[in-house]
């Protein structure tokens, strides 16, 4: 954990606890141990696989392609010197002929190159980004959980501000301004998330109804809405034709030959969530609420106005990950978002939180959705077929939740 | 030997219980240590010692629920396999667990025949059988209880005895009915008169020859009902004495030992103070001045009927009542917790906005609760959060924390207070009763709060730990704080406050001061009928 100055790290004399322990003892060490396992097994045991990679070459650039013998004498590899115009060069060695190609985008050559399945920065982009989605409602859902509550409508209200989001970002000229396009989509996408979770959490609050009831019936009538605007209003099931800027020209932007916002999106929200429930008085009213509720009234603490706020913090990070899913997507369908509510509540709750409430933390939430992912890249890597990827994943969630249970029965002091 | 006791048995004792050289340790803490005893058929035989003393342990041990690392029990005579409910239920060992461990939703039969319903041919449930068979039990002890009712419409006392009907069950195999009934703190929830009731009883059961351990620690009560007393310090076996041969002082001497020739020797003085049925220092009774507390017209549908009274700084002020008197329940409505309650507080002469315990605190109101489980402490949270909650906006800014600060104040209360905890973030379960109490009362008692409201602030925690809390309250009063105190204590209710209010079924019955303050006056005002 980076918090250096909490007071759990210190001893009741102000010595601190050195830092080796404080990360053994850091409730998610777990599962970053889980997370660092199943990434091991999976390099190891995950293979290699040919993959192209592109080089882009200037019109006056030189390509001379030389092929070489394997030291041990086995596959031919080719060796491609690109000599550009002012007189420097790079080498590159391609397994297979290396193909020239010029487009409109420009000329460029593409390489073959053994790459690692798992260990390999696309394959971990392109995991932890489908991660992202989830992760970032986990990090709201996770202060709901705190308070013994749940959250089921998350996946309508995904798709809701999804379809939402779109109608907005459609209107919009094509060649809007990335600084016009993108406060526009994900204010839109966070206000619209927002007052959705504003309703759960007054109703849940002021009709004294169980939130399962409550976000049950959200979760119905937001996905009905979904599926009645566009039919309504555009006659289709999915709306598209965003301003490039706020596609490929932020939320999709590739960088290093990647498309890494998302994940950034997700490790900002999951720290914004560490510092909100560690650091701030409200934080911590959700956890002394969640815990023990009576209790909490009598400590002066305005129970309703705690809930209400998380209901509708949870409801705002779904409109967040809606907006970034219209960036990368490029277009809102009227599925957008189905059964994501279980896969949400699964990363929270394998991420240490505690369905009985008082437990759990952003953080792990964070980890919990990337483990999840991990499985479903796992199931792919090692070429398992992916109709068996639910029972392992139902598999997964009951044997993360019980270890953790067993390691907080055996007596470590755990706080959140 | 103690058994030549002619009020026992005149020819030679039937020991129907004995317990030989039994240890259990829990983890680093060594619960019980080598501690022998023997129990006589027809004695109400107490269990004594602070929180911790293993009084509990021992009686859970006898009853199967523990199982001891070494040592034996028998019965009749029979070893009792070790750590087995079964084998102990099948010798006729019965425990009345302290608290109400009963399904509220059920009837009463339903609970009573609970682990064991009877059936029909249909293998469906008999009620008719199931019925008379709850009445039968019910009987012996309070005829006037519906069986058919839901356990939960019950008052406490009449749940309790249900709980101790349940242990009368003979059990279908009919290997014969309870021999030994261990009774683990029953009254903890009881009101006085319901103690009363229950005293009866287990005194009703030692006459028809059962064996009754009882774990307690109220002093009163153990006079009332017990024919011997063995005392536990720190899990070891410390003496057993005939009640009739030993006073309360002794009594309390054995209890806390070490402590006497310590350096602590005011807290067996303010025991003691207590113990002499509350010699009142007129002086220190304060009367004069402008109240710092003012309660007018306290009203809430159904509990309250315009309850009004004030509390001048430094003044102790007890307020006194059988359970379901409302005394909790004004308290409440003072802290805002009622909602339907109206009626004005003022603090220091300005009122405050009804109905928002934020606005309470803010005036400098703090509230220590009856149930610190339920309504006091948060288990997730550490103990530095425990105390620090209700605070942490007043010390932090613009909503984040202040960790230097919170940490100060921690630092702080856990030193004045002597809460012994392993570190400032362990969690409040790993803590003693006593000092879980010491946390809720360090809580509020410090620089923001100027009136103290504590609802039973010694339920439930040993003599030593209810000295401290008693030289709190009297410290806090003689820094100028205004208190209201709640205890069902009798003695200490006469000891610690300056004036007395009575209430019943929600009004006030009465008030008492200086020389009228005596239990007999308290009673007398607390069980007179209310128009």
């Amino acid at each position: 954990m980076t918090q250096t100055d909490d007071p759990v790290s210190s001893g009741l004399n102000g010595t601190p606890r050195p830092w080796y322990r404080r990360l053994f003892a850091a409730q998610e060490s777990g599962l970053v141990l889980v997370i660092l396992v199943l990434g091991l097994l999976l390099t190891v045991f995950g293979g290699s696989k040919i993959k192209s990679v592109r080089f882009d070459l200037d019109v006056n650039d030189q390509i001379t392609t030389r092929q070489i013998a394997d030291s041990d004498g086995g596959e031919t590899h080719y060796e491609v010197t690109i000599e550009h115009a002012d007189g420097s060069s790079t080498r590159h060695i391609s397994i297979r002929q290396p193909r020239e190609r010029t487009t409109d985008s420009g000329r460029f050559v593409l390489l073959s190159v053994k790459a690692n399945r798992f260990l390999d920065l696309e394959n971990l982009v392109l995991v932890t980004k489908d991660a992202s989605f989830i992760a970032i409602m986990a990090v709201g859902m996770t202060g709901v959980i705190i308070l013994a509550g749940i959250d089921l409508s998350v996946g309508s209200i995904y798709g809701l501000v999804a379809i939402i989001g779109a109608m907005i970002l459609h209107e919009l000229p094509g060649d809007t301004s990335a600084f016009v396009s993108v406060p526009i989509g994900v204010i839109v996408c966070m206000a619209a998330g927002a007052m959705c979770g504003l309703a759960n959490g007054v109703m849940v609050v002021g009709l004294k109804v169980h939130p399962f009831v409550i976000t049950l019936g959200m979760m119905a009538a937001l996905r009905g809405l979904t599926v009645v605007l566009p039919k309504e209003l555009y006659d289709t099931q999915s709306i598209g034709q965003f301003p490039a800027s706020y596609t490929s020209g932020f939320f999709k932007a590739e960088i290093f030959g990647v498309y890494p916002v998302p994940v950034v999106i997700m490790v900002i929200v999951g720290l914004i969530g560490m510092f909100l429930l560690s650091r701030t008085v409200f934080g911590r009213q959700v956890f002394a609420v969640g815990g023990n509720e009576t209790a909490a009234g009598y400590a002066g603490i305005s129970v309703g106005r705690v809930k209400i706020l998380v209901y509708t913090l949870a409801g705002l990070t779904a409109g967040m990950s809606a907006a970034i899913y219209l960036g990368y997507l490029g277009a809102a369908e009227t599925s957008a978002g189905n059964a994501y509510e279980l896969r949400v509540i699964a990363a929270t709750v394998i991420g240490g939180a505690s369905l009985m409430g008082g437990r759990g933390t952003a953080l792990g939430a964070v980890l919990g959705a990337i483990l999840i992912e991990m499985i479903n890249n796992a199931m792919i890597i090692l070429d398992i077929d992916q109709d068996y990827n639910q029972i392992v994943m139902g598999a997964a969630i009951i044997v993360a939740v019980v270890i953790d249970q067993t390691k907080g029965k055996m007596g470590s002091r755990r706080r959140s | 030997m103690l058994l030549t006791d002619d009020e026992i048995d005149q020819q030679a004792p039937h020991v129907l219980l004995r317990v030989q050289g039994v240890s259990k340790r829990f983890g680093v803490t060594q619960a019980l240590s080598d501690v022998s005893v023997s129990f006589v058929a027809g004695e109400v035989h107490a269990l004594m010692g602070e929180n911790g003393a293993g009084k509990s342990t021992l009686g859970k041990a006898i009853a199967g629920l523990h199982k001891p690392d070494s040592g034996q029990v028998f019965v009749d005579g029979q070893e009792l396999e070790l750590g087995s409910i079964h084998a102990a239920f099948a010798a006729g060992v019965r425990i009345v667990h302290q608290e109400l461990a009963q399904c509220p939703n059920l009837t009463v039969a339903e609970n009573l025949c609970l682990h064991d319903l009877p059936r029909d041919k249909w293998g469906l449930v008999d009620r008719a059988a199931m019925n008379e068979r709850a009445e039968k039990l019910v009987r012996r002890l309070d005829p006037s209880i519906d069986v058919e009712a839901p356990l939960g419409d019950l008052a406490p006392g009449r749940r309790q005895i249900c709980q101790i009907a349940v242990s009368l069950d003979e059990g279908k195999d009919g290997s014969g009915g309870p021999r030994i009934i261990i009774f683990d703190e029953p009254t903890s929830s009881l009101s006085l008169s319901e103690t009363e009731r229950l005293l009866e009883i287990v005194q009703q059961l030692a006459a028809e020859g059962l064996t009754i351990v009882y774990v307690s620690h109220r002093m009163s009560e153990i006079f009332a009902c017990c024919d011997r007393v063995t005392v536990l310090r720190d899990g070891c076996y410390i003496a057993t004495s005939r009640v009739a041969d030993i006073d309360e002082p002794t009594l309390v001497e054995q209890m806390i030992g070490r402590r006497l020739s310590g350096p602590d020797e005011d807290e067996t003085d303010a025991i003691r103070a207590i113990a002499d049925d509350a010699q009142h220092d007129e002086s220190s009774t304060s009367g004069a001045g402008k109240p710092l507390l003012e309660v007018r017209e306290i009203v809430s549908p159904g509990l309250l009927y315009g309850v009004s009274f004030s509390v001048a700084p430094g003044e102790v002020f007890g307020i006194g009542g059988l359970v379901g008197a409302g005394r909790s329940e004004l308290m409440d409505a003072i802290f805002g917790l009622d909602s339907q309650a109206s009626g004005q507080v003022l603090i220091d002469g300005e009122s405050v906005l009804m109905g928002k315990p934020r606005a309470m605190i803010d005036a400098g109101v703090g509230y220590v609760p009856e149930d610190r489980k339920l309504q006091g402490l948060f288990f997730d949270l550490g103990v530095d959060e425990n105390i620090v909650v209700p605070f942490m906006d007043r010390l932090g800014q613009r909503g984040l924390r202040d960790m230097a600060g919170e940490r100060a104040l921690v630092a702080d209360r856990l030193a004045r207070f002597q809460v012994k905890t392993a570190t400032q973030g362990s969690l409040p379960g790993s803590l003693s009763g006593g000092n879980q109490q010491k946390l809720l009362i360090a809580r509020w008692m410090g620089e923001g709060t100027r009136v103290l409201l504590l609802d039973e602030p010694t339920r439930g925690i040993d003599v030593g730990t209810k000295a401290e809390v008693y030289k709190l309250i009297r410290a806090a009063a003689a820094q100028g704080d205004a208190i209201v105190l709640i205890t069902s204590e009798m003695t200490e209710l006469l000891a610690l406050s300056d004036r007395v209010m009575v209430l019943a079924d929600g009004c006030v019955a009465g008030e008492l001061a200086g020389n009228e303050m005596t239990q007999r006056n308290v009673l007398t005002l607390a069980t007179r009928e209310q128009g």
